[in-house]
């Protein structure tokens, strides 16, 4: 979908910059893009820099940014362009002036937990050196402190349980079985 | 790299580089600036 909007859109001043943020590095996400065909650029966010840039909890999300580098809309955890609204809205943001687009923006308000972000670090620190089992206990920690940073707790899933993740679709049924157990 | 501010609507959106997920070449925002731009953040997970 994104591909297609790009393909209709390349010929005008606008750019897509999708970004993975994937703390397992570019070999897990890459295959998504490869399959999308996507001939715009994306970027790997192993850190979850522009998580704590936005206050963001989850994904996806979309940040609109103007021809002056000025943020004109953000949409976080809803920006599913499969969906009609977000299509519509990337739509008018290719083809109309930048200003012209009022959509309300979607933010978060609550702060992320410092302490749940220091250990989200640690763990990713313990996890590039292959000390996996302190890696995720790290997460798990962290978790404890901000239950709702689905970005930390989806992460820390995907390392833990592979088979849920990259043997074929993702199981959000499996996904949905963690949260009832409250794990 | 670390965030030190948070950003909201009609914030100018801070720099940064991350690298291309085909070859770890460092891609900037600013190689965007007179483009309007999506960035659309997303994962495996």
């Amino acid at each position: 979908m994104w591909q297609q909007l790009y393909q209709t859109h390349k010929d005008s001043e606008i750019e897509i910059l999708s970004v993975a943020m994937d703390a397992q590095g570019p070999a897990k996400a890459l295959p998504y893009v490869e399959k999308a065909g996507a001939t715009f650029t994306t970027v790997v966010d192993g850190d979850n820099f522009l998580g704590q840039l936005l206050n963001a909890r989850a994904i996806p999300n979309g940040v609109l940014i103007d021809e002056q580098g000025v943020v004109r809309h953000i949409n976080l955890g809803g920006f599913d362009v499969h969906h009609a609204e977000t299509k519509q809205l990337v739509e008018d943001w290719f083809t109309q002036p930048s200003g012209a687009v009022d959509a309300a923006a979607v933010t978060n308000e609550t702060p992320l937990d410092e302490r749940a972000l220091k250990l989200f670090e640690r763990g990713l620190t313990l996890y590039r050196d292959g000390n996996m089992s302190e890696a995720t206990a790290e997460w798990r920690k962290a978790i404890e402190f901000d239950p709702k940073n689905w970005i930390i707790r989806k992460q820390l899933w995907a390392v833990e349980h592979p088979d849920k993740f990259y043997v074929g679709d993702v199981d959000y049924s499996w996904q949905r079985e963690q949260i009832d157990k409250g794990l | 790299m670390v965030a030190t501010e948070q950003i909201g609507v009609e914030s100018v959106m801070p720099e940064f580089e991350l690298p291309s997920i085909t070859d770890g070449r460092a891609v900037r925002l600013s190689e965007y600036r007179g483009k309007k731009v999506i960035l659309f953040m997303w994962a495996s997970w």
